[in-house]
């Protein structure tokens, strides 16, 4: 199955202006709302969503839309753009911040495909055990790399590690069960 | 194997883009000739994007909307237009060619720099992309000096560059930084120490004295 973002990103890559302008409208709002999580900074995110899209540009061409879904490849760019950003500005602590969040989106275009999406994504977490959930939390949301989560945490760097990638893979099987075909739709 | 049980172990920080840079380097090299770790990468980086669902959606400012339209070119071909004004425009080009005349001297001499330090260089590394970075390239090296040559590079953004760094085992140390001129890179620059590894990162425009972001091209 193949999601309506893969044949923008195809159309994209052969330079068609209109199609990027869908893309931005279709997925930058909740990029915007990953970047916000990540980095508590307006200007921040909002630099970083810019500078991801920009990529998306220069790289369409080249995303094979047959291997890895492609919102998801958006959202990796976003994810990485964001996570730069806050550890430029070395300020990856600002987790314990409390920033007014951003106003939510009251257009039910901009929420579209990603309510229902959201909730199976959130049962599918829940049912983490709290260890491996805190460590995702951490590394994906705070920015912080494994290193920097085990300090958090008082553990020892393996032990984060495993808790990452057993944590993801359980993760991977526990949406699938929630109907969240992982890297499509 | 010792490389691939250590990679594998740190597939889902990867995928969590929580790895410092040198792992990165390390894992992305990994997975070019691994089938398998590549495979579980590519799962686990899906996964962790469709966390991205999470978060509140916020309304999208109509000017960020502009900003990222005007990022991108309205026309993929702009080069031809711009030669035909030029060419239009005779009293402009001829005070253009003093201009470009004493740059088109400065590049003739750095060129020749470039061409000679390539010519004896005693070893040479090809850059491979540790993702989907479009460039290409090699650099050469000569003693302390190196000949940076990459094709089809970016430009890095306003305020920013790319700077060329040497690892010894995984530590970077940092080189001069560089902006590409029409997609092209080819640099001469002192090496202050030989390492094991050369990577190219984006960095602040005046570069950084340890990485700031993910390398984007490597070579060893």
């Amino acid at each position: 199955m193949r999601g309506e973002e893969a044949t923008l990103v195809e159309s994209i890559g052969r330079g068609d202006r209109d199609s990027f302008r869908s893309l931005v409208h279709r997925l930058g709002p909740q990029a915007l709302g990953l970047a916000y999580r990540i980095t508590n900074n307006r200007e921040l995110a909002e630099e970083a969503v810019q500078e991801a899209f920009a990529e998306v540009w220069m790289r369409a061409g080249r995303f094979d839309t047959r291997r890895g879904g492609a919102r998801q490849w958006v959202f990796t760019l976003v994810h990485h753009k964001a996570v730069d950003a806050i550890r430029r500005e070395a300020s990856a602590v600002r987790l314990a911040e409390h920033v007014p969040d951003p106003a939510p989106s009251t257009d039910p275009e901009e929420h579209g495909w990603v309510m229902d999406r959201r909730d199976r994504v959130r049962r599918a977490l829940d049912q983490l055990t709290p260890a491996q959930r805190e460590a995702i939390q951490l590394a994906y949301f705070g920015g912080l790399t494994y290193r920097q989560v085990a300090e958090r945490l008082g553990i020892p760097e393996g032990t984060a590690k495993s808790r990452l990638r057993d944590g993801l893979i359980t993760l991977r099987g526990l949406m699938e069960a929630e109907g969240v075909e992982v890297g499509r739709g | 194997m010792r490389t691939h049980d250590e990679v594998r172990t740190l597939l889902g920080a990867y995928a969590l883009n929580a790895v410092s840079p040198a792992e990165r380097v390390k894992v992305a090299r990994h997975l070019e000739e691994c089938e398998d770790c590549a495979h579980e990468a590519e799962v686990l980086e899906d996964t962790a994007a469709e966390l991205a669902v999470l978060p509140d959606t916020p309304s999208f400012p109509e000017d960020l909307m502009d900003r990222i339209m005007d990022s991108v070119p309205r026309s993929r071909i702009v080069a031809a237009p711009l030669v035909r004004t030029l060419a239009a425009v005779a009293a402009v080009a001829l005070l253009a060619v003093g201009i470009m005349g004493v740059a088109f001297m400065r590049e003739r001499s750095r060129d020749a720099e470039f061409a000679a330090l390539v010519a004896r260089a005693q070893q040479q590394v090809t850059f491979e992309s540790s993702g989907e970075f479009p460039a290409r390239g090699r650099l050469y090296i000569a003693d302390d000096r190196v000949a940076l040559a990459l094709d089809e590079v970016p430009d890095p953004g306003a305020d920013r560059a790319y700077q060329l760094w040497t690892l010894t085992d995984g530590t970077p140390v940092p080189m001069e930084t560089f902006r590409p001129r029409g997609g092209r890179v080819a640099v001469v620059m002192d090496m202050p120490r030989r390492g094991d590894a050369f990577a190219v990162t984006v960095e602040p425009a005046r570069g950084s004295r340890q990485p700031t972001t993910d390398p984007i091209l490597v070579a060893t």
